[in-house]
């Protein structure tokens, strides 16, 4: 399909980034005559407002971009999955507690969290911006995989696996994880989708990537000021977050219909 | 569980989820560089005596313990003290902008519910019709476009292209200081509508989602075409049949979204100027304003949990299917 | 099976739909109807930030000065340019008339009898004495506060004068005074602890004896002034002054294009454009105050060496590497100059004809080389094995600011100066630049009309170099000879003598490299066609705001 199509070229766009892309992102080629230029045969996108070339910074911006959004999707979907599984598997006690402490960190808006986290923290790098996302956001995979997985032990061949005596995490491993496998993966595109989106969004609050370091949405907020006189240089990057989070949220829903518990993930919750 | 028992470990659940937040507000707050009067300090500001004069003053130079004893004590008798940029009741401030907050949520997930309900009702009827399709395509590209780009652009065409809304703000200052209450609500409704519509279409995708799953499993449903083939008008048939198992996605969508409501919607009220919760927030954590922001979320956390309790309630009632599974 | 017509499926949100537009139809009607029926005129100023407070000695934003500048009054009120030395360059406003005493240690002012505050009680040289005891009193912690040093007290001779007494004469005396002192009524604050002032009602509703008077107040909204028909000095032509928060750029713009604003204060990049462009909006240029700076962090050790920037060599080295010209071209277009000193083109006695240190990539090489830092292959510099680095911190919220650090990296990296780009919030940059947690900072000092208060940021600090003492000199930077100069300059009375003085100490302090003079941006507003502007100040544009002129909305 057409999405996934999309979603094939943009990663080969930003892994092969340092390969593909013409200049240095960060290189200022000739501040006073090279600023805002429009797209021409030397710069196929163009260059920025610092006289860079849009076209690499595109590409590495992909990069960037995608590498906050894959690192803490896979962060919330290993501690979401592990959390719900081991909630799933202890006792009654215990789970309620678990499942509470969950509740709990779900009430807390996000914003706050980020907000928090960097103020604290100070300067973020792309890394650890993904890890307090990643942090942020495992509470609904926990709860779909916990749900996912009371649900699956009323069936009978889990009660045949523990009536043969394997233990808890054999039978978490080879009979149950196969089932999750359809839901948690429509769930993490959904989320890889909608923390993409989370992080450009960030760029607005000043709490994204920061400069000079491209990643789509810093681009776009650099291009604000110059909306009239370089409106490319919004446009370019806005629509290939829009072609990608639109792709990844068509691949999600495809593949995960009939998950009522993917929940939208945004900046607030 | 019983209904008791459910409430009672929702109240419980409730102050945790307060109790939490505060303090880790806190801690993040404090644990930050800089305070309340850093801020300005790159500007001229203060000197550093009187700096120093007022972080005394405040019990800003007491260890991290003792800060934190002496504020929970207040809050948990209601005082949730005064600001520290103007010295302002920060019940008052709060208060203030919680209700400029739900107006604009509650209208924005009222427009989002509509739309979203909208177009699930039609890919879940109809989905292989031209106009289903073109409608999810265009909402999930509202949904997928950066929030501030969506309002910026709503802004430009809606408001300023068309000359027919305001381009921000809560209401026209002259008509709010002279005009008569009837012509002050207009004036508020008609400076509502473009920042709800940015909020509807953008959470519009979210519930259309939810809502396509809903319907598709019901109206694909042997009932359904049975109801049909007998003669039963396929419109009284959708609102009766169709609608009700939508019901509790629909509420399960609002209490997912409960934290957006009462907290916020930043992007679009700082485009828009609409001050409300989210601006607070972002506002007062910037300048270390730690009464604002904790009474902030106190309020914030109440709202969410109390609702969220509502709605698990009314879940509970809507849904038969519920009842059997048991907690 | 029937197909379910489209619109009748959604009766709900087809009404949802119609009722908004029946709200939106409604009320432009309503808002023409409105300049109709009032015949007032109103002026809008719209900016990004709110007041915090309308108190004057509470006051530190500029949007809070703009307020508190029309509620309230001053003995005497500058004329633009300000003129700082002496009393010629004040008009009466509160006081008609002041005389000195022949040892100018003291200047006695007589207050205008028919002077009244809002609410309707006669102005009284005991509100004067009042005012300045809130504005130094430590309770309050006033940001002025040290302003008011060097005046012994304020006395009052009978109900309608009040003498001013200072502990030693200097030439800037009246100034100091008439500048920073706004009278306040004593009747309605007296009883308030001095302490709890920003949350007592009068702070919710001041009264002050300006030419406007509060009419209401929505935080993060709107405040609106309405002008004062019975006032001393006349009532003003517009009837209202209204200021509206809009905390992005891009809509505060938009606001301004549509007619829903008057004023924005500034305006940059396709926003300077735009106003350029629009028929209903013109640019109105006004001077700044303002330079931005690139400072060292003297006392810090960087890449190796202890006090890397307190070698004269390396500073003049860096700052021949930069090409400030295009730097300030790119970032600022033409809405910008290079800065030549700690001062403005405003600064009283500004001299433009200053020995500058060029642009010269060759000597900055060498002399680095001459230091021991030299190139390898790889571009980088190095001595005994360490690379040549430093951080560039400033903070998010200035995209000026944002823009030059990521060019003068750049720069840098063309003599092989490695620079890493440090962004942090307002709060946290201000923690840094205090406790000295930084390398070299990118900031923008707004100066005062005075150009004695250099002594503030570039004067040695007295005593140890910690937060405490420093003031406003982050860089930590001392100069005994630059201290001696603008002591003897501040000192002097004779005009000319004192423009040569100031003239001598900029030269010191530029040729020593202090810092890196950046750019001095241009200030241009966008004003509505239909607001005529008068006098625009550089230390404070809305100064005469009851002045300014502005013709009513045609209703069509």
């Amino acid at each position: 399909m057409a999405a996934l199509l999309t979603m094939s070229l943009v990663g080969i766009g930003a892994i092969g980034a340092p390969w593909l892309a013409p200049y240095d992102p960060t290189a200022q080629l000739d501040l006073l005559t090279l600023k805002n230029q429009t797209p021409s045969w030397r710069h196929w996108l163009g260059t920025d407002a610092f006289a860079r070339d849009v076209l690499s910074r595109v590409l590495f911006g992909a990069r960037t971009s995608l590498w906050v959004a894959t690192l803490s999707t896979a962060i919330a979907m290993i501690t979401g999955a592990a959390w719900g599984a081991l909630a799933a598997s202890v006792s009654p006690r215990w789970t309620h507690t678990m499942m509470g402490a969950v509740d709990v960190l779900r009430s807390i808006p996000r914003l706050l969290l980020l907000l928090g986290a960097i103020v604290a923290f100070g300067v973020m790098s792309p890394t650890l911006l993904a890890v307090v996302l990643g942090l942020t956001s495992w509470t609904s995979i926990s709860r779909l995989v916990f749900t996912k997985i009371r649900e699956l032990d009323t069936r009978a061949f889990v009660e045949a696996a523990r009536a043969l005596g394997l233990s808890r995490p054999v039978i978490l491993r080879r009979h149950l994880a196969p089932h999750l496998l359809a839901p948690l993966g429509a769930a993490g595109t959904l989320l890889l989708a909608d923390l993409l989106a989370i992080e450009s969004g960030l760029s607005f609050l000043g709490l994204g990537v920061k400069a000079p370091m491209p990643s789509w949405g810093n681009m776009v907020q650099d291009a604000v000021p110059f909306l009239q006189s370089a409106g490319w240089l919004a446009a370019i990057p806005c629509l290939l977050i829009m072609a990608t989070v639109g792709s990844a949220s068509a691949v999600a829903t495809h593949v995960g219909a009939g998950s009522h518990a993917l929940a939208p993930a945004s900046i607030y919750s | 569980m019983t209904g008791g028992w459910r409430v009672g470990y929702r109240l419980g659940h409730a102050c945790a989820v307060i109790a939490t937040t505060l303090i880790l507000s806190f801690a993040l707050l404090h644990a930050a560089p800089g305070d309340a009067l850093a801020a300005d300090t790159a500007q001229g500001g203060r000197s550093p005596a009187a700096r120093a004069e007022i972080r005394r003053q405040r019990g800003l130079d007491q260890p991290f313990a003792v800060q934190l004893a002496h504020y929970l004590g207040r809050i948990g008798h209601g005082d949730l003290g005064r600001s520290y940029t103007d010295q302002r009741s920060v019940r008052v401030a709060v208060m203030e902008a919680l209700t400029r907050t739900l107006l604009l949520t509650g209208t924005g997930l009222l427009g989002a519910i509509a739309c979203g309900l909208l177009v699930g009702i039609l890919q879940g009827w109809r989905s292989d019709w031209w106009l289903s399709r073109a409608l999810g395509a265009a909402l999930t590209a509202v949904y997928a476009m950066p929030e501030f780009v969506l309002a910026l652009l709503l802004l430009s065409v809606l408001a300023y292209g068309t000359g027919w809304f305001p381009m921000g703000g809560m209401y026209d200052p002259l008509i709010w200081v002279t005009g008569t209450p009837m012509e002050r609500l207009l004036d508020t409704g008609h400076h509502l509508v473009v920042p709800a519509v940015t909020l509807a279409l953008g959470w519009g995708a979210a519930v259309s989602r939810h809502q396509r799953v809903a319907l598709l499993e019901t109206v694909g449903a042997d009932f359904m075409r049975t109801a049909v083939a007998k003669g039963v008008s396929p419109f009284r048939l959708l609102l009766r049949h169709g609608l009700r198992p939508s019901l509790p996605t629909v509420a399960a969508v609002i209490g997912l979204m409960l934290p957006v409501l009462a907290g916020g919607a930043v992007v679009v009220e700082m485009v828009f100027g609409w001050p409300g919760m989210g601006s607070l927030l972002v506002r007062a954590t910037a300048a270390r304003d730690v009464p604002m922001v904790g009474g902030a979320m106190v309020v914030i956390t109440t709202a969410v949990t109390l609702s969220s309790l509502a709605i698990d309630l009314a879940l509970h009632r809507l849904d038969p299917r519920q009842r059997v599974h048991a907690r | 099976m029937r197909r379910v017509r489209f619109l009748t499926a959604t009766p709900r949100f087809v009404t949802v739909l119609a009722l908004a537009a029946a709200a939106g139809c409604s009320s432009p009607e309503a808002k023409e109807g409105d300049d109709n029926r009032a015949a007032t005129t109103t002026l809008t100023m719209v900016s990004a930030a709110d007041a915090d407070a309308l108190i004057p000695p509470l006051v530190s934003t500029t949007q809070g000065k703009q307020v508190v500048d029309q509620l309230f009054d001053r003995l005497a009120e500058p004329v633009s340019p300000v003129e700082t030395v002496g009393d010629g360059g004040f008009r009466p406003q509160l006081a008609n008339g002041w005389s000195w005493s022949p040892d100018s240690l003291s200047i006695a002012f007589a207050i205008n009898p028919k002077a009244r505050w809002h609410d309707g009680i006669p102005v009284r040289a005991e509100d004067v004495r009042f005012s300045f005891a809130l504005h130094t009193d430590p309770a309050v912690a006033s940001p002025q506060r040290d302003a008011f040093e060097g005046i012994d007290s304020v006395t009052v001779r009978d109900s309608l004068t009040a003498v001013v007494w200072w502990h030693a004469r200097h030439p800037e005396q009246f100034f100091q005074l008439a500048y920073n002192l706004l009278v306040m009524p004593e009747h309605l604050l007296a009883s308030i602890a001095r302490d709890s002032l920003g949350s007592s009602a009068f702070a919710d509703r001041p009264v002050g004896s300006g030419r406007y008077r509060f009419e209401r107040w929505a935080r993060q909204q709107a405040l609106v002034l309405t002008a004062d028909r019975a006032n001393y000095r006349g009532a003003p032509q517009v009837q209202r002054l209204i200021w509206v928060v809009a905390p992005d750029p891009a809509a505060a713009n938009l606001r301004l294009l549509a007619g829903e604003a008057d004023v924005l204060e500034l305006v940059r990049g396709d926003a300077y454009v735009q106003a350029r462009q629009s028929s209903r909006v013109r640019t109105v240029e006004y001077p700044s105050l303002d330079y931005g700076y690139l400072l060292f962090n003297y006392d810090r050790a960087v890449s190796g060496v202890p006090r890397l920037f307190a070698d004269r060599t390396v500073r003049v080295a860096l700052t021949q590497a930069i090409d400030r010209k295009a730097i300030v071209a790119n970032a600022l277009d033409s809405l910008g100059s290079v800065a030549m000193g700690p001062f403005t083109h405003a600064t009283a006695g500004a001299d433009t004809t200053l020995q500058q240190l060029a642009f010269d990539t060759a000597a900055a090489s060498q002399a680095l080389d001459a230091r021991g830092w030299r190139r390898g292959a790889d571009g980088l510099r190095r001595k005994g094995g360490r690379v040549l680095t430093f951080d560039l911190l400033f903070p998010s919220t200035s995209s000026t600011r944002q823009r030059m650090a990521v060019l003068l990296q750049e720069q840098f990296k063309r003599i092989g100066v490695t620079t890493t780009v440090t962004t942090v919030e307002p709060a946290v940059f201000g923690a840094r630049l205090e406790e000295g947690t930084f390398d070299a900072a990118l900031n923008v000092w707004r100066t005062d009309p005075s150009p004695s208060t250099v002594r503030q940021v570039w004067g040695s600090p007295r005593g140890s170099s910690s937060g405490a003492n420093i003031g406003a000199n982050f860089s930590r930077y001392r100069n005994a000879t630059f201290d001696a100069r603008i002591d003897s300059a501040a000192r002097e009375f004779n005009p000319a003598t004192r423009r040569a003085l100031f003239r001598r100490a900029w030269q010191t302090i530029v040729d020593d490299a202090a810092a890196v003079w950046l750019y001095e941006p241009r200030n241009v507003a966008a004003v509505n066609r239909r607001v005529t502007p008068t006098d625009l100040r550089a230390d404070a544009w809305w100064a005469s705001l009851s002045a300014w002129q502005v013709e009513p909305t045609t209703p069509p």
